[in-house]
């Protein structure tokens, strides 16, 4: 086992090293940075040498006291299925009125399901939803989701599940929430779901030209952006306020033109008062472009100038929401580093939520999943069904998915920072391997050199996350 | 108030915790109602109390509205207490209850246990040294399980028939004799240093109605601030109680997901000693468990009580402080034991 965990890096504007007992960097000197990276090679021995003695005097560079990677949750799991689940969404369908290209049902992605005709039954819907209720007596609010293929196609049993929802509880809030294609809006079906306080969020790509690239009708091959502006406008007309409530979730895939996106969600007159999520397209999506280049060069220049505002050099108001919204994580890690929180000897990754209780997604057929993203084909992640409850053994194998790589975590300097869930891992047999799941260590220590560089050049140009 | 019949609206979890130790109760329990998707819970009451679906106190019943009634929910559904309102029927409830549902009357008290007759002096600043021991119940935070430990104290120290005086944190131990502390030390009424001086009054009050050997007595809030978005007032309770009297000894109960190892024991015992004066006779390792919600800095706290199978042993740490899960009986009366036979022969400084 290692005894000190550190990662030394440097920019241009500096050297640093990261602490992993503090979970924070700081400067240190050119001359530090090579002893530290001897070090870290195992060159040179810890105990000879009077930098770390240095940093050891001041406070930092704690030894590793990390002793078991375990989920601090796994503890209470029985209670937290039992009482604690937070958020159900229900497939009340698998089918679509549109086949939109990258949809992960489209039939292009090893292991999920395709588009089929299932519908949830009335008797599952309303056993999924007396399933949530006696599952979630600690929890603070009842949320419930409606997801499909496309939900809207299934609106009778939507309604029939928000009265009885309605009927059953008293003193709880009730969130309902539907994501949507945006084609079968109509007046009636929107003044129900504002009449029950909906959160609606409507998948829209950006201007025509590029949402209608994928997002195309079943029926016909035509795109849908026509219709789904049409409904809007006209919802606007009639219920000027509710409307406003309404969110629009963009998926970005390589071949699009980024900055004609940006422009329609920055300046549109019908959505740009709205808030606008920016996705990036399921892993696993091949697009056969050669527009990649650009589009990565479009989206890099719109970071380069989110950081200049950032240190005070342009107007945020240049800046496009997509940069805004899809940079937040850097700031936020930024933040989690701040604190200078101690280690515990028993710690794991961040990344799993606990499968079926942070969310829980039922299928037409009343199967249980941890959330919609999760593949439905692939036992692993079916942790449960309405008959049997919860599968136990199966849900703390995904929530303390760190035990694959147990001592590679215990001695690894992005344990603090490094966020991988079950569902991220790519796996052929019947359940991730150690192999699996160390494909995405290696994202990860990408991902994470990166923010440290950017946090770190920050700095260097004076940002002061205060102001 | 003893002997009466009272009904609880809605079922929380200090009602749940009180209904555990019934033995103690001043009262008799009549119906306990709650809301239709927490019927669930109402399975979980022992059999010797009426549960009842649709919350029908009968007409001789006091309606209780326990403190930690969530006041949303209460406002998304007070039929059941405003149909007591207007039947006129006795209601016990908090201030910050009454005032945010809208109802008063003479009909309508606190869940109070004062001394009989107490009138605070404001000038009057000098303050009284109480000749017994006095334990301190505290916690690392609000909401970290002291109302069960304090009921599981009333326990030890009734069966073993030693006078004690107990003064509770929680508004509820009033209905199995504990006296309360008054509700409008909660607020920004009184200064910091009025609350001390005020407390110390009305504690020596309680003293000389009740000539005990002992008293305990719960602080309100927690002596740290687990969450980076609120405070718990800092502390403030803690703080002033640690003017108001000198604690002899005090339990601190621990989040059951806290680190509790050596290294942090002996970290809180020094903060203890330096900022409360007083040194830690009993880690209790409650049965909550402080949830972060989702990637926020907030917390939930959660019991976990019925779903502890292996509960904390009893360990005297080297340092002289015990280690209990306050879900452990006999734990707690080994440890009481421990701690009465010391104050008897002296050796600790009770
Ligand atoms: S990158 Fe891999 S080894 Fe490192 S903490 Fe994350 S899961 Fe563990």
């Amino acid at each position: 086992m290692k005894k000190y965990v550190f990662k030394p890096f440097r920019t241009y504007g500096g050297c640093y090293i990261y602490d992993r007992s503090l979970n924070t960097f700081f400067r240190i000197s050119k001359e530090e940075f090579l002893t530290f990276q001897s070090l870290e090679k195992g060159k040179l021995k810890s105990s000879d040498d009077l930098t770390i003695s240095k940093y050891l005097l001041a406070g930092y560079l704690t030894e590793n006291c990390v002793k078991c990677i375990e989920h601090p949750d796994k503890s209470y799991l029985q209670y937290y299925v039992d009482r604690y689940v937070q958020y159900m969404t229900l497939q009340v369908t698998q089918n679509c009125n549109l086949r939109c290209e990258y949809c992960i049902y489209s039939g292009t992605y090893e292991n999920q399901r395709t588009h089929s005709p299932k519908r949830m039954s009335w008797e599952t819907a309303k056993k999924a939803l007396q399933f949530y209720l006696a599952h979630s007596i600690d929890s603070k609010k009842i949320m419930i989701g409606f997801y499909g293929g496309e939900p809207l196609l299934e609106f009778e049993l939507i309604r029939k599940c928000v009265s009885f929802v309605e009927n059953e509880v008293q003193g709880k809030e009730i969130e309902f929430h539907i994501t949507t294609n945006g084609t079968l809006l109509t007046k009636e079906k929107f003044s129900f779901m504002s009449e029950h306080g909906f959160h609606i969020l409507i998948s829209l790509d950006g201007n025509k030209d590029e949402h209608d690239k994928h997002r195309r009708f079943a029926s016909n091959g035509e795109g849908s952006f026509d219709t789904i502006m049409q409904n809007i406008k006209m919802l606007q007309e009639k219920y000027p306020e509710e409307i406003k409530k309404v969110q629009f979730n963009a998926v970005m895939t390589p071949e699009m033109d980024l900055a004609c996106v940006m422009d329609f969600f920055d300046v549109d007159e019908v959505i740009s008062d709205h808030y606008i999520m920016f996705s990036d397209v399921a892993t696993g999506f091949k697009s056969d472009t050669d527009e990649e280049d650009r589009f990565w060069t479009v989206r890099n220049y719109e970071y380069l100038k989110y950081y200049l505002a950032l240190i005070g050099k342009i107007s945020m108001d240049h800046v496009s929401l997509m940069a805004q919204k899809t940079l937040a994580n850097v700031l936020e890690i930024r933040s989690r580093m701040m604190k200078h929180s101690q280690m515990t000897e028993c710690m794991h990754h961040n990344g799993p939520c606990i499968p079926g209780v942070r969310r829980l997604f039922v299928t037409v057929d009343g199967d249980l999943f941890p959330c919609q993203n999760t593949s439905e084909i692939q036992d692993y992640f079916r942790i449960g069904s309405l008959k049997e409850g919860f599968l136990l053994d199966k849900i703390e194998h995904m929530l303390n998915i760190g035990a694959l790589t147990k001592d590679e975590c215990r001695d690894c300097w992005k344990l603090r920072l490094c966020s991988i869930c079950a569902q991220q891992i790519e796996f052929k047999g019947v359940v991730p391997q150690k192999a699996d799941k160390q494909k995405q260590c290696t994202l990860q220590e990408r991902i994470i050199t990166q923010y440290l560089h950017i946090i770190a050049v920050l700095n260097e140009f004076g940002y002061d996350a205060m102001n | 108030m003893s002997n009466e019949t009272v009904s609880f609206f809605p079922l929380t979890h200090d009602i749940e915790t009180l209904l555990d130790f019934t033995e103690l109760l001043t009262v008799q329990v009549g119906d306990i109602g709650t809301y239709k998707e927490d019927s669930k819970k109402l399975r979980r009451i022992t059999d010797n109390i009426r549960i009842n679906k649709n919350y029908a106190p009968n007409e001789k019943e006091i309606v209780v509205v326990p403190p930690d009634a969530d006041i949303e929910k209460l406002l998304r559904y007070p039929i059941p207490i405003l149909k007591a309102h207007e039947e006129e029927r006795q209601i016990l409830l908090s201030q910050r209850h009454a005032v945010k549902l809208g109802i008063s009357g003479s009909h309508v008290k606190k869940i109070e246990k004062l001394p009989e007759s107490f009138t605070f002096q404001k000038d009057y600043r000098k303050l009284f040294e109480f000749p017994v021991p006095v334990f301190g119940v505290l916690g690392t935070e609000e909401s970290c399980g002291k109302f069960r430990l304090q009921l599981s104290l009333k326990k030890y120290f009734d069966d073993h028939s030693i006078k004690t005086a107990f003064v509770c944190s929680n508004h509820l131990g009033a209905l199995s004799g504990m006296y309360t502390i008054p509700e409008e030390l909660f607020g920004n009424t009184y200064t910091f240093s009025e609350k001390v001086s005020y407390l110390n009054q009305y504690l020596s009050n309680i003293y000389f109605e009740m000539k005990p050997d002992m008293i305990v007595l719960g602080v309100p809030g927690g002596v740290f601030s687990l969450q980076d978005n609120e405070n718990d007032y800092y502390s403030e309770f803690a703080h002033v109680f640690s003017h108001v009297l000198k604690f002899d000894a005090v339990s601190l109960n621990l989040f059951r997901n806290e680190e509790r190892t050596d290294e942090i024991l002996d970290a809180i015992d020094s903060y203890m000693a330096y900022i409360f004066t007083t040194s830690v006779y009993m880690y209790g390792v409650s049965s909550m468990i402080a949830k972060r919600i989702n990637d926020s800095d907030e917390y939930e706290m959660l019991d976990t009580h019925s779903y502890v199978t292996e509960k904390q042993p009893c360990v005297r740490r080297e340092t002289g402080s015990w280690i209990v899960d306050t879900g452990d009986m006999r734990g707690i009366y080994c440890v009481l034991d421990h701690m009465v036979d010391e104050m008897q022969d002296g050796i600790h400084s009770l």
